[in-house]
């Protein structure tokens, strides 16, 4: 999971349709940057925020029995 | 070469040609991968089975291959996932599912790993913070 807030810009991440070494390539619809996952977040590498960080957010992966527990009003994307 | 030697190669030429096209079609499937790639003056491009070119010279100068971008389905190949589609109804999603679970100090969503599989990532808001979630 990752921030898409850069510069005070919302930005909308859409797979651009490319894989690189099995990984999904994502690009941005507001400038059509390229964004490729590293250990700290989206990378830029291409476009207008070449080199800029979407930095990882907080987060939990685990199975939906221990989350439902943990939080019984918990919204759910299915 | 008489009318009979002709009649012997061309019976045995479904031997010769046979391994050829397989040769031909392996090579062919094994080729669909891979990009594109196109290169002008200034610029490195990739091409998707779409048409649309892609300037990837950034990413070639950090260390990217433009031959190891691959398959290209194009933009719309892929529907992103959007906030649309939360719910507070968390009946049907079987026990040992897995999720990516967030929270914030008002509340808590996850998002199924088999639904962002087959969507690539969701625009999604964690209160007032955008995230992107992808798996």
């Amino acid at each position: 999971m990752y921030s898409r807030e850069i510069d005070g810009q919302t930005l909308t991440l859409v797979p651009s349709g490319w894989t690189y070494k099995h990984t999904f390539v994502l690009y941005d619809r507001e400038t059509s940057s390229l964004w490729y996952p590293n250990k700290n977040g989206l990378m830029g590498i291409q476009g207008k925020y070449f080199k800029r960080l979407l930095p990882v957010v907080d987060h939990e992966v685990t199975r939906w029995k221990k989350w439902i527990k943990k939080h019984p009003d918990t919204k759910v994307l299915k | 070469m008489n009318r009979k030697s002709f009649a012997a190669i061309a019976s045995k030429l479904p031997f010769v040609l046979l391994p050829l096209l397989l040769g031909v079609l392996y090579l062919s499937t094994h080729e669909i991968g891979s990009s594109a790639v196109l290169k002008d003056a200034e610029k490195i491009y990739i091409v998707d089975r779409t048409g649309e070119r892609w300037d990837v010279t950034q990413a070639v100068s950090l260390g990217f291959d433009p031959k190891g971008f691959e398959y290209g389905l194009g933009k719309n190949a892929f529907t992103p996932l959007d906030d649309s589609m939360l719910t507070e109804d968390t009946t049907d999603i079987s026990k040992n599912s897995h999720v990516i679970g967030v929270t914030d100090g008002s509340g808590a969503q996850a998002y199924t790993i088999e639904r962002l599989w087959a969507h690539e990532v969701a625009n999604s808001n964690i209160g007032s913070k955008p995230v992107a979630v992808s798996y």
